[in-house]
């Protein structure tokens, strides 16, 4: 059980070469308390890892996504759109566990940025398209700094990121969702409350895009891409 | 500034360089220090990224097995290690 529970999470957390290599190790130990021993220093050291610590934040982040959608008013949409939602959040989730950086500063600045943002401002709560505008920017500065796919990935958690951090806001905050609604409409503040979670829905289609993306451009972390070593032939060159 | 290093890391570096053309395994090395797996491998891991060790995977590993991952120490390692092993001088030898 101990060396199944941390074969699995050192899998999950520490998708290296570092991680591949404790797994291996793991693999070649047969006496079982020695294994078991072995199992749970391979967690502590993978939990040792920053890596490890924003891929949990990541996959939290993926996992406030049904928690919100489905515990807030309009929830149990139609069955489309629920295998829909479905299929974006298993994608979202299978692009954090296999993104080398899954949840780079970047975002989590972006995500601050626009919590910030609906908190202090009516306008910006006024207008949820300026939110792409952030996506494209965090996107953008990841990507010249460190490349494609890091811009990809900064983009994919940015809209993450602010998806959660706006539905969860109107979820426990329904007063601050922008009045929307006709004048006479019945119960106005759950009524704005969906309305206002709305637009954020293109952030998660989009998230769902670009974790696509980032499940194709993943790279393999098997031995295969590593130095190979002849034990028994090999001296010091 | 030079930092010393752990008593850790430096028993781990001494062992490498005790025998420093053999490929060693991780969890040899680990009962040889001392040293249990959560210890070990942030110290591998870091003696890699500075160059005092070279890490690359068996080429022939056993059928049903996976390759495991070996370790050996570099000649710059092994400087560092023959520091650590001389009598105390003025400063503490640079591991970067």
């Amino acid at each position: 059980m101990t060396v199944a529970l941390a074969t699995i999470m050192v899998r999950l957390l520490v998708r290296d070469e570092w991680g591949q290599a404790m797994l291996a190790e793991l693999n070649a130990i047969e006496a079982p308390r020695a294994r078991r021993r072995f199992a749970r220093g391979c967690l502590r050291a993978a939990l040792r890892r920053k890596v490890a610590w924003a891929r949990l934040g990541a996959i939290a982040l993926v996992a406030a996504v049904p928690a919100f959608m489905l515990t807030g008013p309009g929830g149990g949409g139609d069955l489309t759109g629920l295998v829909i939602f479905g299929v974006v959040v298993a994608t979202c989730l299978a692009a954090t566990v296999l993104a080398e950086d899954p949840l780079p500063a970047v975002s989590v600045i972006g995500g601050l940025l626009w919590w910030a943002g609906i908190l202090a401002s009516g306008t910006v709560r006024a207008h949820p398209q300026w939110a792409l505008a952030l996506v494209a920017a965090c996107g953008v500065t990841a990507a010249l700094r460190a490349g494609a796919v890091a811009g990809l990935g900064a983009a994919f958690a940015v809209c993450l990121s602010i998806f959660v951090v706006a539905v969860g806001t109107y979820c426990a905050l329904p007063r601050l969702a922008p009045d929307v609604v006709p004048a006479n409409a019945r119960d106005r503040v759950a009524q704005n409350q969906v309305e206002s979670t709305d637009p954020y829905v293109g952030e998660l289609l989009l998230a769902g895009l670009l974790g696509l993306a980032l499940i194709g451009a993943a790279r393999d972390p098997r031995p295969a891409h590593g130095m190979r070593v002849n034990t028994s032939t090999d001296g010091r060159c | 500034m030079a930092r010393r290093p752990s008593p850790q890391t430096s028993a781990l570096l001494m062992a490498l360089a005790r025998r420093p053309s053999e490929w060693r395994y991780g969890y040899e090395l680990g009962k040889e220090v001392g040293l249990e797996a959560g210890t070990l491998y942030p110290i591998l891991k870091r003696l890699a990224d500075r160059g005092l060790l070279e890490a690359g995977w068996e080429s022939e590993p056993p059928a049903g097995r996976p390759p495991r991952h070996l370790y050996r120490v570099t000649a710059s390692g092994e400087r560092a290690a023959a520091e650590l092993m001389a009598p105390p001088a003025h400063a503490a030898p640079r591991l970067a």
